[in-house]
């Protein structure tokens, strides 16, 4: 929805509830960063036996830079004295920050030919440096798996 | 045109001659000794490697069944084999596994003709030099037909991906519950092998509910969901390009709103008592700045109005 | 029967048929039958919905199971497979082929995903004038509160899918095939549920409501060879949506000064509703079809052309919406010169979608002064356009190990009827590529790539971005002479229409970086070097500096130092920065 912009003014503002002196803007960065490393292997340690592990590990952030606005002239400051327009706490409201680690070790170890044992470990770390809405998201989780594969 | 090219495509043509004259043919074997082509047996007494699981492959699975192929698989994909046979040298033989797209990339899809297959000669994957070989393992057994399983396979080559695939918010695909083809077609598609050429489209096939026509649009998503989603991975939520408020605040000014002094402490609510709660010092600001989709519910388009009129019922809110 | 439990039972009733069919085969049969019988065992500590999003759990040993058969003898083909993880992780699959007659696939897979509960903790705030000569705090009437009637509500998505493929070649002449596709999403649970009501009291209320969204889609299609080199087909699709969920409701306050409790006509005149129970957080009912006309022939002798024709058309049955669109594309491609192919692309898409009008109450209807304003308009879309989209690609093999390419594309987007100024806006995108592999046998390999794109006219948002003073002057809603007591106000929709609508933050520069580079240091190592990024930039504007940039690079080792021992190690980075405004009024609202 759009209106023509109007161009009436000249009036007693004395009883003016609001006034209108336009836009203040900053360009501010936004960043996004972020680093992993992985490690996977598997060994078979002899014909029965065979070893697998992953490592991985992510680092990654989403930030705000700091937000300068420019300030306001006197004359803003003086008839919008109720209003602040700094935003110095801006970036912390949404923030990111997150480390996340994910450790799975396991073996497959051949009883028979046919039926084989499997073992699996998996660890994973979430921490959370910056909260957001959700609060606290730290935690952790592991699951254990283990079971037998039988080929018929 | 240049020997490669001039010999990929008169194995092309050779390929669809044999398996033309296979289905008309009955009592192949005396023409085809004209046609230097030997038999499955001939050609696995040396690939013995291949032998031992032909007959499970999908292709050896397949060629059983038609009688006129039953002798001559090898060679349906391989081209006729008695030059090769005279001279076991491997450029006397059709090898589609290092087909180019100047050669004869276009083999296997003489007979995968599916839809699915229509635009591999104009896929980036085709235009790379890839072929059916640089993924799919043609003897092994089938059910094992890939050179590795995927997400593995396709990081192979597009690792960035993978980085994208471990962050915060991401498609379950690390989970194993999803797979990179559920969104790409690897045989072609657009530029970017999408299953659909629009990205809006592939989007919706899986989350419908976002398409609308609404009454009240929100116009990103009428471009594109690229505007603010990144598909394969993001640190925030709902894999987001940014965070909000961040995201909103490149087209949208902040709310005046946010400008207004607060205090640190509790604050009472005249009107509703029980709603006194507790501010900051700035109060307005963490209102107003964190995450506009606490109030701006239906960013994806809605039919109800929100309650300001002076919005025209279009905030989104509702 | 639950769907839940209806699709796993679903498959066990195929699963033995065909188990059945197999065994009954006499031809050479081969059946491979492979079974996991085992038990996991999950633990949470703290906050689980981040780590474990797409998983779910419980601290004690649970057992899983896995079923995979294979049988194929005379050219039939029958596999299976079924997975049990718990009851809202199971996966199946069944695919039958018969030579190259019949090609069946039925799959189910399912999901759980767990999304946190956003605590609302931040929507907290009354306004504060500072302390009068007294010392008493001054509050002012501005009042943001929120209210969680879902604390501690864990919530969880439930996705199962259901997808059967069925290819049948019904007659081998002309290789006359039939292809169709069904597919089912059925997403049930719970979700967070936020309603609000604002201006007079700015209430954020958070509440547990139930999911169930429904989609179903067909597609079905027949393709026929009509000669040795052309082949055309036909396709049809249809897509429904729905949710089964019932209405959410909620309470928005009655309209009044969220501190006195007076002026109530006069808020209540600025607002569509209030003092009402209705609903909210309504999903649209859905449906889509669509025809597709193909063809694909063979030119010459390296010649290959596609194209295809298509109708859709998309509906809201909630609010009698529609879109429909026409589409049509066609891809060539040749070997045009010596080691040289040409590939030509082009894509047109005209996309009408309704324009309904919103009719809405006039603001401040009904009261004694000042203005009343009609907010009434057609909600044009942007979805309404028509788009060309044309690209030629050279590729060139310049040695063995050389590959060159070049390609140039243009794009136009019309939005005729989108509102703005100029009579809505073309977006017009020229890119052009260049790209180098290279292939050193058994040494090194991998590819160069850089592409530019140029937008003129990119996207603009209808509502514009911010105002700058001076630009234009307000008028003031209520003319002077009404009395002392009648407050004259600048409207806050009044500076809608000051904002600039010729700002953008779309890119009008894209330059795009990728390059690979895998080593193969010896029979039994590589190492890979990756890079990719790109830079942005609004070239059209004077004041403002939008730009963004992202570089990702990447190493990876693989080893095989002994044919037992397989090693992977990789480290990647990604690097982002966009800069944008952060805008605000300076108004006293």
């Amino acid at each position: 929805m759009f209106f023509d912009a109007v161009s009436v003014d000249g009036t007693n503002d004395s009883l003016l509830l609001a006034d209108h002196f336009g836009t203040i803007y900053k360009m501010e960065d936004y960043r996004t960063n972020g680093y992993q490393v992985y490690l996977n292997t598997t060994w078979m340690a002899n014909s029965r036996l065979t070893l697998h592990s992953a490592l991985l590990y992510n680092w990654s952030e989403a930030e705000l830079d700091f937000v300068d606005m420019p300030r306001v002239s006197d004359e803003v400051a003086e008839r919008l004295n109720h209003q602040d327009f700094t935003f110095e706490k801006m970036h912390t409201y949404s923030d990111l920050k997150y480390h996340f680690v994910n450790l799975r070790l396991g073996f497959d170890y051949q009883l028979t030919p046919r039926v084989s044992w499997m073992f699996n470990m998996d660890y994973s770390h979430l921490t959370a440096d910056e909260e957001y809405v959700f609060g606290d998201e730290d935690g952790s989780m592991f699951i254990t798996r283990t079971g037998v594969r039988i080929d018929f | 045109m240049n020997d490669s090219s001039m010999r990929g495509n008169r194995l092309i043509l050779l390929s669809i001659g044999l398996l033309t004259a296979a289905v008309a043919a009955i009592g192949l074997t005396s023409s085809s000794a004209a046609a230097g082509m030997v038999d499955n047996e001939t050609c696995l007494a040396c690939h013995d490697d291949v032998g031992d699981n032909y007959a499970m492959t999908p292709h050896g699975i397949y060629f059983q069944q038609r009688p006129a192929l039953r002798d001559f698989g090898c060679e349906s994909c391989h081209g006729a084999g008695l030059r090769h046979i005279e001279d076991p040298t491997p450029e006397n033989i059709l090898n589609p596994a290092r087909s180019d797209q100047f050669g004869s990339s276009i083999l296997c899809v003489q007979c995968h003709n599916g839809e699915q297959f229509d635009e591999w000669e104009f896929s980036s994957h085709h235009n790379a030099d890839l072929n059916c070989a640089s993924c799919h393992t043609i003897h092994a057994p089938v059910g094992q037909t890939m050179v590795k399983p995927t997400p593995d396979l396709c990081y192979d080559c597009h690792s960035n991906v993978q980085v994208a695939m471990n962050m915060p918010s991401r498609h379950p695909v690390r989970e194993g519950k999803m797979s990179c083809s559920d969104c790409h077609n690897p045989h072609g598609g657009s530029v970017s092998l999408t299953m659909d050429d629009s990205g809006r489209e592939l989007c919706f096939s899986c989350h419908a509910d976002k398409e609308g026509p609404f009454v009240y649009e929100h116009a990103p998503v009428s471009e594109d969901c690229g505007y603010c989603h990144v598909p394969h991975g993001s640190v925030a939520n709902n894999l987001l390009v940014q965070n909000e408020p961040t995201l909103c605040l490149n087209c949208h000014s902040m709310h005046f709103h946010a400008t207004f002094y607060s205090k640190d402490g509790e604050f009472a609510v005249p009107q509703a008592p029980e709603r006194a709660s507790r501010s900051t010092a700035d109060g307005w600001k963490r209102v107003m700045l964190t995450k506009c989709t606490q109030c701006h519910t239906t960013v994806h388009g809605s039919d109800l109005p929100s309650q300001a009129t002076s919005t025209g019922g279009n905030a989104l809110t509702r | 029967m639950s769907n839940t439990h209806a699709i796993p039972s679903l498959f066990l009733c195929l699963l033995i048929l065909g188990t059945a069919s197999a065994a009954a085969q006499d031809h050479e049969p081969r059946t491979d039958i492979t079974v996991w019988l085992g038990s996991h065992y999950t633990s949470f500590d703290d906050y689980s919905h981040k780590v474990g999003e797409y998983n779910v759990g419980s601290n004690e040993w649970m057992p899983d199971g896995s079923f995979k058969l294979l049988h194929h003898g005379n050219g039939r083909l029958f596999d299976a497979f079924a997975s049990f993880y718990d009851r809202r992780n199971m996966d199946g699959n069944l695919g039958l082929n018969l030579g190259d007659i019949v090609a069946f696939r039925a799959t189910y897979r399912s999901l759980v995903q767990r999304p946190g509960q956003d605590k609302l903790a931040n929507l907290s705030a009354r306004e504060y004038f500072g302390t009068n000569d007294a010392g008493e705090d001054q509050w002012g009437g501005k009042i943001t509160t929120h209210e969680l009637q879902d604390e501690g509500v864990d919530y969880e998505v439930h996705r199962k899918e259901i997808l059967t493929k069925l290819s049948l070649l019904l007659a081998r002449r002309n290789n006359i095939k039939l292809e169709a596709m069904h597919r089912s999403i059925f997403e049930d649970g719970n979700m967070q549920g936020l309603s609000n009501s604002h201006c007079f009291s700015c209430h954020i209320v958070s509440e547990e409501l139930p999911l169930e969204n429904r989609t179903h889609e067909v597609q079905a299609g027949i393709q026929s060879d009509v000669s040795e080199k052309v082949t055309v087909g036909y396709q049809f699709g249809y897509r429904s949506f729905k949710s089964n969920a019932p209405e959410a409701m909620a309470y928005y306050d009655p309209a009044k000064h969220p501190v006195s409790g007076g002026s109530a006509e006069e808020f209540a005149s600025r607002v569509l509703f209030a003092d009402s129970n209705l609903v909210y957080n309504q999903l649209p009912e859905t449906q889509k079809m669509s025809h597709k006309v193909r063809t694909r022939a063979r030119l010459g002798e390296t010649g290959r052309l596609n194209a295809s024709v298509g109708y859709s058309s998309a509906e809201n049955r909630n609010v009698d919406l529609k879109t429909k669109s026409i589409t049509g594309a066609t891809r060539y491609s040749a070997t045009v010169a010596s080691n040289t192919r040409l590939i030509v692309r082009a894509a047109g898409a005209k996309i009408e979608a309704d324009d309904p009008f919103i009719d809405i109450r006039d603001f401040r209807e009904g009261r004694p002064s000042g203005p009343v304003t009609s907010f009434d308009y057609i909600r044009y879309s942007t979805l309404d356009r028509t788009q060309v989209d044309v690209s030629a690609e050279f590729i060139h093999r310049a040695t063995r190990g050389l590959t060159l390419s070049w390609l140039n594309g243009v794009k136009v987007v019309d939005r005729k009827d989108y509102p703005l100024p100029d009579d809505g806006i073309r977006s017009k995108t020229f890119s052009t590529q260049a790209k180098v592999r290279f292939n050193k046998m058994r040494t090194v390999s991998g590819w160069l790539k850089y592409r530019f794109e140029k937008t003129v006219d990119p996207f603009v948002s209808g509502r514009g971005l911010f105002e700058a003073r001076g630009r234009e002057q307000l008028a003031i809603a209520i003319p002077e002479g009404e009395g002392a007591s009648v407050h004259r106000f600048i409207y806050y929709y009044q500076r809608e229409a000051l904002r600039y609508q010729d700002i953008t933050t779309d890119p009008n520069d894209r330059h795009e970086v990728e390059a690979s580079a895998t080593f193969h240091t010896s029979n039994t190592s590589s190492v890979n070097l990756s890079l990719r990024g790109w830079h942005q930039s609004t070239s059209d504007l004077d004041s403002l500096d939008v730009r963004s940039w992202q570089v990702r690079p990447n190493v990876m080792l693989a080893l095989n130092p002994a044919p037992s021992w397989m090693f992977t190690a990789g480290y990647s980075m990604y690097m982002g920065k966009s800069r944008g405004p952060i805008t605000v009024a300076l108004f006293d609202g």
